[in-house]
């Protein structure tokens, strides 16, 4: 009795110090807090995904089959268990900054895993009761499921991310072990969220790929319920349909308590309660491997990763080759940037993930895209390229596209708040304002325009009809948009910089700030639209110079401010 | 040489937190700031510093405005904030060559007076480690050697022997000393009276926002009585200040 008392008192204060609800909690009356900014957020991502959910589960009604979403709801599940399992294995497990304090207590290296796996559980949880159960319940309702579905998704969801997430934790203690030789930490964590992600996007990757290869072996038995009568093209819809789910089915396999559960909850009766139960053991299994291989090693490698850290080098410093003397504003931008990569926090949140989908982009687009493209063309025997006319609402989309893209890179949000409570610093040293603000922003403009060159190169590749002039058009145009982006979100931070941070994963996770990046893109994707709309009348080229007019007055008078205003700007730095 | 002349500040309407300030600090003193906590000593070291925009006034180091030409003022000293956890994620000598761009130390230089002062504050073998890996200490020291390295006619400190061992602290009061005997100037706020006593040729006393007292030790015995230690003069003058 007493021992379980110190396990869950020893994870009710790993809960305490792991999540901070300040702000989405109202201290006093212990009630959610209505006027939180991170409240409206989470609500906001819940009524998009609700919305999302709801017009795609329509559109697949339509095509008669709204299975589909249930095997596809799956598939994305995956991937992003494991995609968070291995971020949090880094920064709960290993890497978290209270595990110091933990080391020293009397604790068995057992209850210490369980209970830090227990808070990395959860937060899984918590992102999946925002992003993954709206979603499913949107299903649930629209396809008039009855009412044991919906504790049953719960248990399934929650059954399937464990199984999920502790096997990538087992994958992971090896990966973390081999790698120990990277004798820097920070370039340690990356090069493993590297390989981790590689381990699971390749895989996923070629089984989506050899999914569509097959697609010639699928038979299409749906087809055959129709009779001649049928107009072609709902054939054809169906066909794509069928070949979607086939592909998807043909992944999730892969993931073999994926396909239980799609099997769970696709018709529920009695066989619901024993996949649920399969399930449930090969969990035990899971957990079971993953806390005998833990329990010798956990409390080995913490310590490992500790003694890295901490490591003194005893190098000698070799002054000469150390002190090379730069431009101050070159050397203030390579400060800059060191900050972004020596903190793999910042990297991760800031540089990997835009990395990371912009590799599976290219990776998709060179892998998938001109396989459909070929099928399509079999199927309907005519080049989908003929079919495509490129308009400025095919421009604006793509300009959209970009725009939307630039919301997953916050630089130029944190450009202050990353040094807490130190950004005074940028306060007492001798260089303009003006001149800190450009610099400051270089980070972000560099992002943005890998995005932007990845996004048009792709393009460029999949659809080459589109003329050279205006791929070179977009890029201009992406690229105000990058200033103006940039600019705007620089703004936010100089005026609401949040300096009070304890870490670094504050200044990402409670920055409410992120909202007003939300609606910059919103406003942005508003203009891009409204323009489109008001040139409906007039020519491509002449709609595109409207639009680089536009943007370029916007630039240039912001480019005035910040030259007259900067430092205004900074006042709230102190 | 600094001059804060007729500075006010406030933060909320008629509510100032530096009423009215006057204080010359000549070349070749060593002067003292001292006053309790929440007087207004940070928010004037912070407006002599450019962190904070002064209200009413202005401040100038070797005669450029903190205002006017924050630039070329901001060239002529070197500050010590009182929370030394900055850049945690460079190295030593990352940080120290950084601040040697900012302030546009030639490489000679730099290498000279960066073996010279890290070896003196005893952080030379740690130079090449993440300063976060530093004691509270150490990253003193480390921020320390950062304004001495690019050798400001004029030193703000602000509390710079909080956290020094004994014998980095003595080393530090005796480089102030030469400082100012190459006709150089140093500011410093401190809550050790004894060290404000026996350091500073001459001490100013805030409280409230107000300039209480500005000379030297032996100018204030006089004024407030003979055979009475500083600290128990502090004690009399804030408490009349109060009454």
């Amino acid at each position: 009795m007493m021992k379980n008392n110190k396990t869950i008192n020893l994870l009710k204060t790993m809960f305490k110090t792991s999540y901070d609800m300040s702000g989405i909690i109202d201290s006093d009356t212990k009630k959610l807090n209505k006027k939180s900014i991170k409240v409206w957020l989470i609500g906001i991502v819940f009524i998009i995904v609700i919305y999302l959910s709801y017009m795609f589960i329509n559109l697949l009604k339509e095509t008669g089959a709204p299975q589909i979403f249930l095997e596809l709801f799956f598939l994305l599940l995956q991937v992003l268990v494991m995609f968070q399992t291995i971020l949090l294995v880094i920064s709960t497990l290993y890497f978290s900054k209270d595990i110091e304090n933990y080391l020293s207590l009397p604790i068995t290296s057992r209850k210490l895993l369980i209970t830090k796996f227990s808070v990395m559980i959860s937060i899984i949880f918590g992102s999946e009761i925002i992003i993954a159960l709206p979603a499913i319940f949107i299903y649930g309702v629209r396809t008039l499921q009855n009412i044991f579905f919906y504790p049953l998704v719960v248990i399934v969801i929650a059954l399937v991310s464990i199984f999920l997430s502790t096997v990538v934790s087992i994958v992971m203690i090896f990966v973390m072990k081999i790698f120990r030789f990277i004798k820097n930490k920070y370039l340690y964590q990356n090069v493993v969220i590297l390989i981790m992600t590689i381990i699971i996007f390749i895989p996923l990757t070629n089984v989506l790929k050899s999914g569509m290869n097959n697609l010639g072996n699928i038979e299409i038995t749906e087809q055959q319920s129709y009779n001649e009568d049928n107009d072609q093209n709902e054939i054809q819809a169906m066909e794509e349909v069928s070949t979607m789910v086939q592909t998807i089915r043909h992944t999730n396999k892969y993931f073999i308590v994926t396909e239980i559960g799609v099997n769970a909850l696709s018709n529920i009766n009695y066989k619901s309660i024993i996949y649920v139960l399969e399930i449930l053991a090969l969990d035990l299994l899971a957990l079971t491997v993953f806390l005998t291989i833990g329990k010798f090693t956990y409390v080995k490698d913490v310590l490992w990763n500790l003694s890295l850290f901490n490591k003194k080098k005893n190098k000698k410093v070799e002054l000469y080759q150390k002190c090379k003397s730069k431009n101050k504003k070159y050397s203030y931008l390579i400060n800059e940037v060191k900050l972004i990569v020596k903190s793999s926090t910042y990297f991760i949140h800031y540089v990997y993930n835009i990395l990371i989908l912009l590799i599976v982009i290219t990776v998709i687009a060179n892998t998938l895209f001109p396989i459909i493209v070929q099928s399509i063309k079999e199927t309907m025997e005519e080049d989908i390229f003929s079919m495509f006319t490129f308009g400025f609402t095919e421009f604006s989309l793509i300009v959209g596209i970009i725009q939307v893209i630039f919301t997953l890179s916050s630089l130029s949000l944190t450009a202050i708040s990353r040094y807490g409570k130190n950004a005074i610093f940028f306060k007492y040293i001798p260089m303009k304002f003006n001149t800190q603000f450009r610099l400051k922003n270089i980070p972000q403009l560099t992002i943005n325009t890998i995005i932007i060159s990845v996004i048009l190169g792709v393009i460029h590749h999949l659809i080459p009809t589109i003329d050279n002039l205006y791929i070179l058009l977009m890029f201009i145009i992406a690229m105000l948009l990058n200033i103006i982006n940039s600019n705007i979100l620089l703004f936010i931070d100089l005026l609401r910089p949040r300096l009070n941070y304890e870490n670094e994963i504050t200044v990402i996770k409670q920055n409410d700030n992120k909202l007003f990046q939300y609606i910059l893109t919103v406003v942005m994707c508003f203009i891009i639209w409204y323009i489109s709309q008001i040139t409906q009348e007039l020519s491509l080229n002449i709609s595109i110079l409207i639009e680089i007019i536009v943007l370029s007055i916007i630039v240039i008078g912001m480019e005035i401010f910040i030259h007259k205003k900067a430092n205004t700007l900074f006042k709230k730095i102190i | 040489m600094i001059d804060l002349i007729n500075v006010s500040k406030a933060y909320r309407k008629n509510l100032n937190v530096v009423e009215n300030i006057n204080i010359s600090i000549n070349d070749g003193e060593i002067f003292g700031f001292i006053g309790p906590n929440g007087a207004g000593k940070t928010t004037t070291i912070k407006m002599m510093t450019g962190i904070l925009d002064i209200d009413e006034g202005n401040i100038l180091i070797d005669n450029k405005s903190i205002k006017s030409n924050p630039v070329q003022a901001k060239k002529r000293f070197g500050f010590v904030p009182d929370d030394p956890n900055i850049f945690l994620k460079l190295t030593g000598i990352e940080y120290l060559n950084f601040i040697a761009d900012i302030y546009e130390v030639n490489e000679k230089e730099r290498i000279d007076r960066i073996e010279k002062i890290t070896k003196e504050f005893e952080i030379y073998d740690a130079l090449e480690e993440k300063i976060e890996s530093y004691s509270h200490g150490m990253r003193q020291k480390i921020i320390i050697s950062g304004v001495l390295l690019h050798n400001p006619q004029n030193w703000i400190l602000d509390e710079p022997l909080t956290g020094l061992d004994p014998k980095s602290s003595f080393k530090l009061k005796n480089m102030m000393k030469e400082h100012v005997k190459n006709g150089n100037c140093v500011f410093f706020s401190t809550h050790v009276l004894e060290v404000a006593e026996r350091l500073c040729d001459r001490i100013g006393i805030i409280n409230k926002g107000k300039i209480i007292f500005v000379g030297t030790y032996q100018e204030m015995k006089k004024r407030f009585g003979e055979g009475a230690s500083l600290e128990e003069l502090f004690m009399e003058i804030t408490k009349n200040d109060e009454e």
